[in-house]
């Protein structure tokens, strides 16, 4: 049994350690909703190199925590861009966007009731 | 003592600054007109402050401090909706809320914590949600309270490996569990209705302390336990689960739902699960199974549905479960005399319709009806004694839904009418009961800005027993933006079966003795609770405390005192239970929740001819729960504690005091749980007891269970030992969902 806690623990403290070239940013996107959320997160965070995503909705800004030496930031704005969505001052794939759930297309929550 | 609790409240209650103002309408749709809605409430989910609409459905809020934040509109009977506010500056809104003609499902929007007391509720409801469930993988309902406190579960005997629930630690019959609102979990089923269903399928489980609404019935003495399957419009498309522990326990999960056509009016869901357990296990070297050998099997299928002027939800599920406990190498059937077996057999079968009309004219009116029929055989054997019963049911309820003038006032009223016939035999002596008890029941709920009064009334008409009323009062105070304060008091009662309530005791060859009339028992419930959210450096912490008290004014007593006798007799003198709960939960940091509680249960009776404490109940106990999720979601870690206090145990024979002391020894378990997900995936490693703690002596004269002084219902601490289990899921998420509003 102590075995068990003591896997328990070691993969606890693996997850606290190592902070080396590992940075920490976060992209101006253009995705507005939950199902927005999901998508680029779940695309991200399966996503080699890349150690967490998190995108805020309100603000639409993606916190990206990533190891550099597997992935870079433009990368990663070139992943959300193919995904449909504006990441800083890359565009979006016009293609990809057009297939964009409609809560996710610019503009999607604009024709909510609020 | 009170003092300080309030002064500890004021110095926790912090003070917002507010820059604007969100101001506006809230707008009900049903039946394709709009009105606004009084007493609706809007509020931000981070700050937890909140307003409630005037009697033109106007409200105004301070925008917090903190930005941005959720803004959530919520009215009763109508879905909730949110808004996510990002800017100080004031803003003018207009909400309109759309109609849900089923009433009290919870939805949750959202970001919501896995469980938690819902503060919008006038009861006292905690809710545990699917990522609750998840902490605690294995197998059935019963299993769901584990990392919960206001819940507890318990192993009934060695033997057979039931186990009961306690709610302010009185017996699992005082409190009414519900399927769905259907309160089915009564009769045969109370022993093992609950582990019937599997925890894959619970979409989630509401608690409610003290007693319930009256709108479903009047058995809800201590509280209230309602489990929400998952819905046929919102269950997976496609959901796997397998499960498998160290005792040989093997599980099965499937299941789907989809919608029927292209209108997404109809749609359905089915439901599998098999199970087993394989194995012979005796950890604590008594020569009995710690755990019988089983064979399970449970399917369900439903159908939804929603049009505009009428909903139905219809469901039929059945199970067969057998189980073989007792001596090891025990096999069923067989004509080894010398072994001391337990067979057990339970079959379910039962169907439900539920069906909600919106009145033509009444805007905010609606109907509801709920039909439920039921079919539950047992059949028991343990060592030479032997139990079967049979248990048919038909419940009807008819619930009508409108306002009086304005959405401040609401009224439920309804009819209800509930069929029970028993057919038992218990050691081949049969004991009959047909019971009909037609009900009606009316409930008014004033909402205003700060106040929330419930106030309900049944009665009922027992064909054996006569008139009952059930009176219930429930009180919700917000004393500020941050604090809740809810009372409750009211009154319940239920028709008790001495051997059916009991089964497990047939796991002594105590000889029973009944010296009871045979009437309703009858309690009284009042409590309250203060809610307490605040900031502790910066992050989101809460404390939650309450208190009840259970009186009985009428009770069947189960009496152990006396070693070589189970006596049932009514209550003499006084019997109460005074539950005191304290929690208090912090998240220190992104995605990780700690939570630790105290609860003290003083539950008493004569026993005996003495005024004591009631056995198997430990005075003190306490619970620590440390979840933590990474914030790529890839990893969700869960460890959870408990400590049992001391309890009183059956006494025992004089030849066997020495080993079996009169009082429990003080106990922890450690439950943890790791879940790794990829994508589709979840797999899932997990132990519990941990500690490998195993009870000492758990049966008396287990070298004679045929003799006179045999008895296994003396458990209190796991007798098996530290388990181990590896599980995986397997999930394809709903594509079909309906657009929840026009764009």
């Amino acid at each position: 049994m102590k075995a068990v806690i003591i896997v328990f623990s070691l993969l606890l403290t693996s997850l606290a350690y190592g902070q080396e070239k590992k940075p920490q940013i976060v992209i101006q996107t253009s995705a507005e909703c939950g199902q927005c959320k999901d998508r680029v997160e779940e695309k991200l965070n399966y996503t080699s190199g890349i150690i967490f995503s998190e995108l805020d909705v309100p603000t639409k800004q993606l916190t990206v925590k990533y190891k550099a030496n597997k992935i870079t930031a433009d990368e990663i704005r070139k992943i959300l861009s193919d995904l449909g969505y504006d990441a800083d001052d890359v565009k979006a794939d016009p293609e990809a966007m057009a297939k964009l759930p409609l809560c996710c297309q610019p503009g999607g929550m604009d024709g909510h009731d609020h | 003592m009170k003092k300080y609790f309030f002064a500890l409240l004021l110095v926790l209650t912090f003070g917002q600054i507010s820059f604007g103002q969100v101001s506006g309408v809230i707008y009900g749709e049903s039946d394709g007109s709009k009105e606004a809605l009084v007493g609706a409430q809007a509020y931000f989910l981070g700050a937890q402050s909140g307003a409630i609409t005037d009697v033109e459905g106007k409200f105004s809020l301070a925008i917090p401090k903190q930005i941005p934040d959720t803004l959530v509109f919520q009215f009763t009977g109508f879905e909730a909706d949110t808004m996510i506010i990002t800017s100080k500056e004031a803003i003018e809104i207009e909400v309109t809320l759309y109609s849900n003609i089923f009433l009290k499902e919870i939805v949750a929007e959202g970001r919501q914590k896995p469980s938690g007391i819902l503060r919008m509720e006038t009861l006292q409801v905690e809710q545990l949600n699917e990522g609750e469930l998840r902490k605690a993988a294995c197998c059935n309902i019963s299993e769901s309270f584990e990392t919960n406190a206001s819940v507890d579960v318990n192993f009934t005997d060695a033997v057979s490996g039931a186990r009961r629930i306690q709610m302010m630690g009185l017996d699992g019959v005082y409190t009414q569990v519900q399927l769905e609102n259907v309160p089915v979990f009564r009769g045969l089923s109370n022993t093992f209705g609950l582990t019937s269903i599997p925890g894959t399928w619970v979409e989630s489980i509401q608690i409610t302390k003290g007693t319930g609404s009256v709108m479903n019935g009047y058995e809800s003495m201590a509280g209230l336990i309602n489990v929400e399957l998952k819905k046929s419009e919102t269950a997976e498309t496609f959901y796997f689960n397998a499960y498998g522990n160290r005792f040989g326990r093997a599980e099965v999960n499937l299941h789907g739902g989809h919608y029927v056509g292209k209108s997404h009016k109809w749609s359905t869901g089915w439901f599998v699960h098999g199970s087993g357990l394989f194995a012979e296990n005796d950890n604590n070297k008594d020569g009995f199974r710690d755990i019988p050998l089983s064979q399970t099997a449970s399917v369900m299928n439903r159908w939804s549905y929603s049009g505009e002027k009428m909903e139905m939800k219809f469901m039929i599920t059945g199970s067969y479960d057998q189980k073989y406990g007792g001596q090891l190498g025990y096999s069923p059937g067989s004509n080894d005399l010398s072994r001391y077996g337990v067979d057990i057999l339970n079959r379910n079968l039962e169907a439900y319709l539920k069906t909600g009309f919106f009145l033509k004219k009444r805007r905010f009116g609606s109907i509801g009806l709920i039909y439920n029929a039921k079919l539950f055989e047992m059949n028991t054997r343990f060592g030479n004694e032997s139990y079967d019963g049979l248990e048919k049911r038909f419940y009807f309820n008819a619930i009508y839904s409108d306002i009086i003038g304005n959405t401040n006032n609401t009224i439920n009223a309804g009819l209800s009418f509930v069929y029970v016939d028993m057919d038992e035999k218990f050691n081949q002596v049969p004991i009959t009961r047909e019971e009909i008890v037609p009900g009606a029941f009316a409930e008014y709920t004033y909402t205003g800005q700060r106040i929330t009064t419930v106030l309900g009334v049944r009665g009922d008409y027992h064909n054996l027993f006569g008139f009952q009323t059930s009176p219930r009062v429930h009180l919700k105070w917000r004393l500020s933006e941050h604090t809740d304060l809810r009372i409750t008091g009211g009154r319940g009662w239920r028709v008790p079966n001495y051997v059916a309530d009991n089964v497990y005791m047939m796991a002594t060859n105590r000889i029973w003795v009944n010296n009871a009339n045979l009437q309703p028992e009858i309690s009284w419930n009042m409590g309250g609770s203060v809610v307490q959210g605040f900031k502790l450096f910066g992050k989101t912490a809460g404390i939650t405390v309450d208190y009840y008290h259970t009186r009985f004014v009428d009770q069947l007593i189960m009496d152990l005192e006396d070693p070589y006798t189970v006596q049932f007799y009514n209550m003499q003198g006084t019997s109460y239970s005074n539950t005191l709960q304290a929690e208090f939960n912090y998240e220190p940091f992104n995605g990780f929740d700690f939570k630790v509680i105290y609860k003290l249960t003083d539950v008493k009776a004569n026993f005996g001819g003495e005024f004591q404490q009631k056995m198997m109940v430990p005075v003190h106990r306490g619970m620590v729960n440390f979840a933590y999720i990474t914030r790529n979601k890839k990893w969700e870690f869960d460890l959870t504690g408990t400590l049992m206090g001391m309890m009183r145990l059956n006494p025992v024979p004089d030849a066997y005091a020495a080993d079996f002391p009169e009082r429990s020894d003080v106990f922890g378990t450690i439950n943890a749980q790791i879940t790794y997900v990829y994508k589709k995936w979840d797999f899932y490693l997990g132990g519990e007891n941990l500690t490998n703690y195993i009870q000492k002596n758990a049966i008396v004269g287990a070298d004679e269970p045929f003799g006179n002084y045999f008895d296994a219902t003396r458990v209190y601490a796991p007798i098996a030992g530290a388990n181990v289990y590896i599980g995986v899921r397997y999930k394809i998420k709903r594509k079909d969902k309906k657009e929840e509003h026009k764009h």
